[in-house]
């Protein structure tokens, strides 16, 4: 048979896309800090890589050629408009690009970045109950800052030192149990 | 607010956790890390992310194809457009190419040169929501067409209407603060045809006709007469694999005489992406978990498959100046963004072929739409 058609690769870079969404939204609200233009970088940024897909070296990790794109389409808005990524100096860029890749590289064979998210959830348990009362508004429930403090009757800098706490917390249970595996 | 970090000020409006300045950058892209990954991980109830691939779905499908056929789809959107009647015909077309033998074919495609000469042509869009008991009385959409000429108002959120069409000089539309777009008028074009990130019409031949090809299983039903005129029904289920955005199924009135779509429909039976109930366990606070925020949008109800809605034809109504129902929007203006959030999303869309009116000698030209408003032939 000849050449796979149009639909076909359609069909393969839908897979692909899907495979590595999660991953790919993470990174972007990474970068962003944000999810207020998640949507519409998520899709521009997978657009552009269906377009280029003819550039991709398949030898090469999909995950990781999508963060490049994400990471020049970020930062091309952020010249542009008045976009202000979480993180923009190239310092922070590359370690946090490091961190995925090290996060990536931790999965087991076959594992997805999904599925290594789900440590996260051993990780969220352990939290003392403060933390994670506090995280679960500020995430689960998208809350803002003022308003966790509110609901929780505290001051809104208590809460935004809980959750940069709490977030150091889960990054260090997380780079545990990377190791672990 | 700034980080001291050259990262500059942080969104104001949206649901941005700060980061500590006083962290090295190390921690600084662990935190990051940490607040990307529970962005990921706490969205996965909400249905987000199918939503975003629903809307991939479509987007890769308008966009340029991989090399080899990129001039090709070129060439094809140049001729093409989101045209519901050709759009409709071309699913007629291909609903016979799938059934028939080629003598069929060449039937059929003779059929769609009749349809494309028949000269004046109106079709009215309705859309039901899930939150809809019924179609609504007003058209969401009016599509007239003459030849290549065209005409598209659709009925946008805020009580604007978008307007584009095509005339001799091409495709154009009207800006949302006035003014006649024609270097980049699909910009403008409202988008309810993916409304709710769900594609419903293609926006050229070589799309529709991809993803018609695969996308339904179709069967011709028992012809049925009405007012002395004989309609050929054909119902078609999405195939299992097919582009989740299509509609679960479709079905087709064509006028057997003239060949003529008078009428389709599509309905949606299941949506992507539902979440749990309200108020149930979350397992990611095992230690004392609070319940999720209520969907924000239910699944429709699983409707039976329908079994045999009241013909074509004998329901036209009046032209629109006749019909009390059909009144223009108040205040002119163009709403070039994705159709007004409709509760639950779409249940069912109907495209329905009305007599044309007379039109104006411009009917199809922007000049004669400049004010922004719906307007009556």
């Amino acid at each position: 048979m000849g050449h796979p058609s149009n639909e076909e690769h359609l069909v393969e870079f839908e897979q692909l896309a899907r495979l590595h969404a999660e991953m790919l939204s993470a990174y972007l609200r990474s970068l962003l800090g944000s999810s207020s233009m998640l949507d519409d970088l998520f899709q521009e940024v997978l657009v552009v890589a269906w377009r280029r897909m003819k550039d991709f070296d398949r030898s090469r990790p999909f995950d990781a050629w999508l963060r490049g794109i994400a990471r020049n389409i970020v930062m091309e808005h952020a010249r542009k408009s008045s976009l202000r990524p979480a993180a923009s100096d190239p310092r922070t860029l590359d370690l946090l690009d490091a961190r995925f890749n090290s996060f990536g590289a931790s999965l087991p064979a076959g594992s997805s970045f999904s599925d290594g998210v789900d440590r996260l959830l051993r990780c969220l348990a352990a939290l003392p109950a403060a933390m994670r009362e506090v995280m679960e508004l500020a995430y689960a429930r998208g809350m803002r800052l003022k308003e966790v403090a509110t609901a929780l009757g505290v001051e809104e800098e208590t809460v935004k030192k809980r959750v940069q706490r709490s977030r150091g917390v889960l990054a260090e249970c997380l780079r545990k149990q990377e190791s672990a595996s | 607010m700034n980080d001291g970090k050259g990262t500059g000020p942080l969104p104001k409006d949206a649901d941005f956790v700060a980061l500590d300045a006083a962290t090295d950058a190390h921690a600084r892209a662990d935190e990051l890390f940490v607040h990307g990954a529970l962005g990921a991980l706490h969205e996965r109830a909400s249905g987000a992310m199918d939503r975003r691939l629903d809307r991939l779905s479509s987007a890769i499908r308008q966009s340029p194809k991989e090399p080899g056929r990129r001039a090709a789809s070129r060439r094809l959107r140049r001729f093409s457009g989101v045209a519901i009647v050709l759009a409709a015909t071309l699913m007629t077309a291909w609903i016979f190419v799938s059934v028939s033998t080629n003598q069929a074919r060449a039937t059929l495609m003779a059929s769609i040169q009749a349809a494309r000469g028949l000269g004046d042509r109106r079709y009215e869009v309705r859309i039901t929501s899930a939150s809809d008991q019924s179609a609504p009385e007003q058209p969401e959409a009016v599509f007239d067409s003459n030849g290549p000429d065209f005409l598209l108002r659709v009925r946008a959120p805020g009580g604007h209407t978008a307007i584009a069409g095509k005339d001799s000089i091409g495709e154009w539309a009207i800006r949302r603060e006035g003014g006649i777009e024609r270097a980049e008028p699909r910009r403008a074009w409202p988008r309810w045809a993916t409304a709710d990130g769900e594609p419903i019409f293609a926006d050229s031949i070589d799309k529709l006709l991809e993803v018609l090809t695969s996308g339904f299983e179709l069967q011709i039903l028992d012809s049925e007469t009405v007012d002395g005129r004989e309609f050929r029904r054909i119902v078609g289920a999405k195939r299992e694999g097919a582009s989740r955005g299509l509609a679960d199924r479709v079905e087709l009135w064509i006028d057997a005489e003239t060949m003529v779509l008078e009428k389709m429909e599509m309905e949606w039976t299941h949506r992507p992406g539902e979440r749990r109930p309200a108020g149930s366990a979350d397992p990611r606070y095992p230690g004392g978990p609070l319940p999720l925020r209520a969907p924000e949008r239910d699944g429709p109800p699983n409707r039976p498959a329908l079994d045999g809605p009241p013909p074509p034809g004998g329901h036209r109504p009046p032209p629109p100046d006749a019909d009390p129902t059909f009144r223009p929007p108040p205040p002119p203006g163009f709403e070039g963004g994705p159709a007004a959030a409709r509760r639950g999303g779409i249940r069912k869309l109907t495209v329905s072929r009305q007599n044309a009116p007379e039109w104006a000698a411009n009917w199809f030209s922007p000049e004669a739409h400049e004010d922004g408003m719906w307007g009556v032939p």
